[in-house]
């Protein structure tokens, strides 16, 4: 009995080692090379094993500064410009874009901003977190196609929590209270993560910026959406429209700030949604 | 027996205290640095003496002053032009990096500007070498902004933002993608003009 004591003093006085000679690593202002050559992803923050690491590559040279930014280059090189998104359709996606950008302003932004001036956040809220749990079934289905099975597990509990105890989904308890947390997925990141590329780049009407892969992946997905199965269709698109809405009451003044820091907005927003899927894909 | 139970219990406990409070001492200097000077913006957005329309200058002047200090808009620029940059020569660089670096502290700005009363927490951080990303989110009641922040490690040693990445979509990239876009149809002059444009407006 005293020497199990005794045994669990001596496992956190080395415990409280190990880490320390980490927190000595910091201190030195070196700090492991965790990352591989031109990946900065996305992995927790290792904690011993950094000082670990640390105290084996300690004494590598560091390169000039001149080859630093050619570094840095080289990473945007190949992470950018070794994949551009065709856009064979150009003048046809021109116009959505157009179409598109005068629905917004004139439309959806204006409706959007004095429903948010009408209803306070929580209620609005309350709206966006209903949708949210409805679409289960996309977020359920993906995971499962992409494998991500523990994911899938944790999509079921925060359905089965925010249905019951957050009253259909109106209040988000599992994420609040039970900390539990998915990435949403779409089948267009399912098809994705199976190494389909982007296709080319498409601007839908409506729903804006796309490619042929998400597109083909948002027919997937029109599946498993339970509110495309309300009858009649008036009804059904009733409620995406008002779904659309409350949602874009989250995101005034976003899309005016992107068309302002933008010297081609076109451009802009072409990249920008490249760049954020390409970003979902990896999760 | 049960006594030395309770009592194995307890040292796990304090362990474990012991680990998340050693996670909370890694970090690392690029994130200390990155901290200081977001701590100041959000004091600036704060203070309740440059609230306001009337303040708008001096808050930005005050932003202006604390966002140059840690934010490299020449390496922002030069990464920009990325294959265009090396074609300019040294005073059509310095020309550029005032103009872009005006866009970007105005488009960094407004966006901060528009969370003034929000907190920032820093989710992680990875560093390699030389180069270091910090990951941090804007916590809002509706919604959280991630903003990642790429930096690089200058050679007196302090660490300067050289890309933002506002929802994994990075600014650098995304201009760069824009400026190749526009010199690959129109000439340099004409991007210029544009950019000018921009900044009036």
């Amino acid at each position: 009995m005293e020497k199990k004591y005794y045994f669990s003093i001596l496992i956190i006085a080395l415990s409280v080692f190990v880490l320390h000679s980490a927190i000595f690593a910091q201190d030195s202002q070196t700090i492991a090379p965790v990352l591989s050559d031109n990946a900065i992803s996305t992995y927790p923050t290792p904690v011993i094993k950094s000082g670990r690491i640390f105290l084996a590559k300690n004494t590598k040279s560091v390169p000039e500064d001149d080859e630093l930014a050619k570094e840095i280059l080289d990473d945007y090189n190949a992470t950018t410009e070794s994949q551009p998104v065709a856009d064979p359709f150009y003048y046809f996606n021109y116009a959505m874009y157009t179409f598109n950008d005068i629905l917004y302003s004139a439309a959806i932004n204006p409706i959007a901003s004095s429903y948010k001036a009408v209803f306070p956040a929580p209620a609005r809220k309350g709206v966006k977190n209903f949708f949210f749990n409805l679409l289960f079934p996309v977020r359920l289905v993906n995971n499962i196609l992409q494998g991500e099975i523990k994911d899938a597990g944790t999509e079921i509990e925060i359905f089965l929590i925010n249905s019951t105890i957050g009253i259909l989904g109106f209040s988000r308890v599992a994420q609040n209270e039970f900390d539990l947390h998915t990435a949403n997925e779409d089948f267009g990141q399912t098809l994705g993560r199976y190494s389909i590329g982007n296709g080319i780049y498409l601007v839908l009407p409506i729903l804006g910026p796309s490619t042929l892969r998400d597109t083909v992946g948002l027919v997937g997905d029109y599946f498993l959406t339970p509110v495309n199965y309300v009858d009649p269709w008036e009804l059904s698109t009733g409620i995406k429209a008002y779904d659309t809405i409350n949602t874009a009451s989250f995101h005034i003044g976003e899309y005016e700030a992107l068309k302002k820091a933008a010297i081609d907005p076109y451009e802009a927003l072409k990249d920008a949604y490249i760049q954020n899927r390409k970003e979902k894909v990896k999760k | 027996m049960k006594q030395s139970k309770i009592a194995v219990l307890v040292l796990i406990f304090f362990s474990a205290c012991v680990f998340f409070s050693a996670q909370d001492a890694l970090a690392s200097p690029a994130r200390d640095q990155l901290k200081l000077t977001i701590d100041q913006v959000l004091e600036i957005l704060q203070d309740q003496s440059l609230k306001g329309e009337e303040h708008t200058k001096a808050r930005r002047a005050s932003l202006r002053r604390v966002i140059h200090e840690r934010f490299s808009f020449a390496k922002m620029s030069q990464l920009s032009l990325a294959r265009h940059w090396r074609k300019r020569s040294k005073e059509e660089k310095k020309i550029f990096i005032g103009l872009f670096g005006k866009l970007l502290e105005q488009t960094y700005i407004s966006k901060m500007e528009a969370y003034t009363s929000e907190k920032v927490v820093y989710v992680k951080e990875f560093v390699k070498k030389k180069k270091a990303q910090v990951y941090t989110k804007i916590i809002t009641d509706s919604v959280d902004i991630p903003i990642d922040y790429r930096m690089y490690k200058t050679k007196d040693g302090s660490w300067m933002v050289y890309d933002i990445v506002i929802e994994g979509v990075s600014l650098v990239g995304n201009y760069r993608s824009q400026f190749d876009q526009i010199l690959q149809k129109d000439t340099y002059e004409k991007l210029l003009g544009e950019l000018k444009k921009k900044i009036e407006s």
